[in-house]
């Protein structure tokens, strides 16, 4: 690591030869893959609170603020401190000042509430509709939707708070009826601003759109989507009249037809990424899920055919069979007969395991006067003479049998005993599983095997992938 | 010579910049960076609880990344030395808690030992191992630091709070357990 060391071990304290020799045989695996998913789905979600205290105890007023009501109500309070506040549900477009900096051009069916602060910082709230807004410089002034948050600093710019029909939703492919997508389009026309969600913020400059689904990050589309009406009074808000804006049409966008298809390409784009999204979320999901060591995530088996890496569980083959022990009977609920069945499968599991061991370490040695043998001294035997190679070789084919990456080897008598002997070991719990299965059922055969994670052996490895 | 597990470079000032402003490839960046090293430390010192590793490697990212912000770049400490000190103290707080019931996965319905396991008990890394889990954290976490993790006696000192000659003793001690683990395959 460092190179200015200033206390690092004397010559004297340096490991000699031998004791490397057995820290370098402290061998360790390979971390587990996903970890960085896990980490970042698990640590606290990031709060955007730079704006929390501006307009705070607004959030109090919102409810007395938005009383229904279906004629509209313009509040404008002009104060020397320039503090405001007011609300306005409309029926036609109509025009309000928010406070003595900006004003609003509220499209029909639009509603919206502000507080603005002593020193002319403003909040508003927009519930619904399509509101053109032009803010003098000044301090604050943000506009939220919902947990989007669009933050300006002098210029005009539009939000549009929409929701798009559950049939037109079907009909771009969602296939989800019940996908309603409340989308909030921010267009600017001047100046900067920052459009953000709890997914994320991007910045627009003058001629840029950015569309927000709930749930996902802003993200900019084709720029100049709404329109942006003229406003006669615009650099003074005093004098902002109700007269009818001017609505000059934007490059680009040239028909109300137009203006529907590239609002339709907008929403079906809305719609493509929230499905996108839940996608991803259920992998996720999938990938986060507690999984048992004999039942890996479909992540996982593809990380390791990556690695050509396989992982399975057996029962020990030591001189005597595994026995389900009387503490963990009550935890299994297993009655003594099931007991004796379970005792009975996993020794057949264990004298099958130890069979296939001496006939491949016959194949492999020659030698078929294995009754004093160890199994495990004859499966270290069978991998000292099995090529590197062809050990590479073998895990690479059952790792990517696993993943799914190519189908079941079909001719066993065509395989090297060593294969042959992996793909037996490889096997057995599960066929161990089965057999108990087929006695005492499924559902109990899977909670023996899960109990402790799986059966008393377990590996994990790999001998890297052919070159 | 062995391999020591933290000899890539430190994440570049750029990268560590924006994950300490949260930035979530950035954090992504740190995470895949440190998590070998991590793992191995954790390997190590829960060389005895080894179904506590998966869990403690991610409880010690989940810190990492909640805190990252707090990380002082010009301070004393490397990134890696402070992700390996988190680490450190995450995986002694774990062993000096009671062992868990459900960490003895391999012995519940054993009755004999498996042939991977009597393979493994014939190796110096098996013994090695058995020496290790036997060994106080202190001593366990200060030889994995040294060995493994290049850090020096002052590093190491300060992770662990205490003198320097502490954590000579430590290591010292640490050497007489490695060298009884060779004595046993003799």
């Amino acid at each position: 690591m460092s190179d200015d060391r200033k206390d690092g071990p004397s010559s004297d304290d340096a490991f000699d030869a031998e004791e490397r020799r057995a820290l370098d045989a402290w061998t360790v695996p390979d971390a587990q893959p996903g970890l960085a998913d896990r980490v970042l789905a698990a640590r606290a979600p990031v709060v955007e609170d730079e704006e929390e205290d501006e307009g705070g105890g607004w959030r109090k007023k919102r409810g007395v603020a938005l009383v229904a009501g279906a004629a509209a109500v313009l509040a404008v309070v002009f104060l020397t401190d320039q503090s405001a506040t007011g609300d306005v549900e409309t029926t036609a477009r109509q025009t309000v000042a928010i406070g003595s900096r900006a004003i609003a051009v509220a499209e029909a069916d639009s509603a919206i509430a502000w507080n603005v602060g002593r020193r002319g910082d403003a909040v508003i709230d927009q519930v619904r509709g399509n509101v053109f807004y032009r803010v003098e410089k000044g301090g604050l002034f943000l506009v939220r939707v919902g947990d989007v948050k669009v933050r300006v600093v002098g210029t005009s710019f539009r939000v549009e708070v929409s929701k798009m029909n559950s049939k037109k939703a079907m009909a771009l492919g969602a296939g989800a009826g019940a996908l309603v997508a409340a989308t909030v389009t921010v267009t600017v026309y001047e100046g900067r601003v920052v459009s953000a969600s709890p997914n994320g913020k991007v910045t627009l400059e003058a001629g840029e759109a950015a569309v927000v689904v709930d749930g996902l990050a802003p993200t900019k589309v084709r720029p100049a989507l709404s329109s942006r009406p003229t406003v006669g009074a615009a650099t003074s808000p005093r004098g902002a009249t109700e007269a009818e804006p001017v609505v000059e049409r934007t490059p680009g966008a040239s028909t109300p037809a137009e203006l529907a298809r590239l609002l339709a390409d907008t929403q079906a784009e809305n719609v493509a990424l929230r499905a996108k999204l839940e996608q991803k979320e259920a992998a996720l999901d999938e990938a986060n899920a507690p999984r048992k060591f004999f039942d890996p995530s479909p992540q996982s088996l593809q990380s390791m055919a990556d690695d050509c890496a396989i992982a399975w569980d057996t029962v020990s083959t030591g001189v005597t069979p595994p026995t389900v022990p009387d503490e963990a009977m009550a935890q299994l609920e297993l009655s003594e007969e099931e007991r004796e069945i379970v005792n009975a499968k996993m020794k057949e599991s264990h004298d099958a395991l130890k069979d296939d061991i001496r006939r491949a370490y016959t194949q492999v040695t020659g030698d078929s006067n294995t009754g004093s043998l160890a199994t495990e001294a004859m499966f270290a035997e069978i991998n000292d003479k099995t090529s590197l190679a062809e050990l590479r070789r073998i895990f690479m084919r059952l790792s990517h049998e696993r993943a799914g990456r190519s189908p079941p080897a079909a001719n066993d008598a065509a395989m090297t005993p060593a294969e042959q002997l992996y793909r037996a070991v490889t096997s057995s719990g599960d066929r161990l599983e089965a057999a108990i299965a087929e006695e005492i059922g499924p559902e109990q055969a899977r909670r023996i095997r899960g109990h402790r994670d799986g059966w008393n052996s377990k590996s994990r490895s790999s001998n890297g992938c052919p070159k | 010579m062995r391999e020591v597990e933290t000899t890539a470079p430190e994440l570049d000032d750029v990268t560590l910049a924006r994950a300490r402003r949260g930035d979530p490839a950035a954090l992504r960046a740190l995470v895949e960076r440190y998590r070998g090293a991590a793992a191995a430390l954790l390997y190590r010192m829960l060389v005895d609880r080894p179904s506590e590793v998966d869990d403690a490697l991610q409880e010690t990212f989940v810190r990492v990344v909640g805190a990252i912000g707090r990380f002082e770049p010009k301070g004393a400490a490397k990134l890696s030395t402070w992700i390996l000190t988190i680490a450190t103290r995450i995986a002694i707080d774990r062993l000096r808690r009671p062992r868990p019931k459900e960490a003895d996965v391999l012995r519940l319905v054993d009755t004999a030992p498996s042939p991977e396991a009597l393979v493994a008990a014939r190796t110096l890394r098996a013994r090695v191992e058995a020496q290790m889990a036997q060994l106080a954290p202190d001593a366990r976490a200060a030889l994995v630091l040294r060995a493994y993790h290049d850090l020096d006696y002052e590093e190491i000192a300060r992770i662990q709070a205490v003198e320097v000659g502490t954590v000579k003793s430590r290591i010292a001690r640490a050497r007489a357990a490695l060298r009884a683990a060779l004595e046993d395959t003799r």
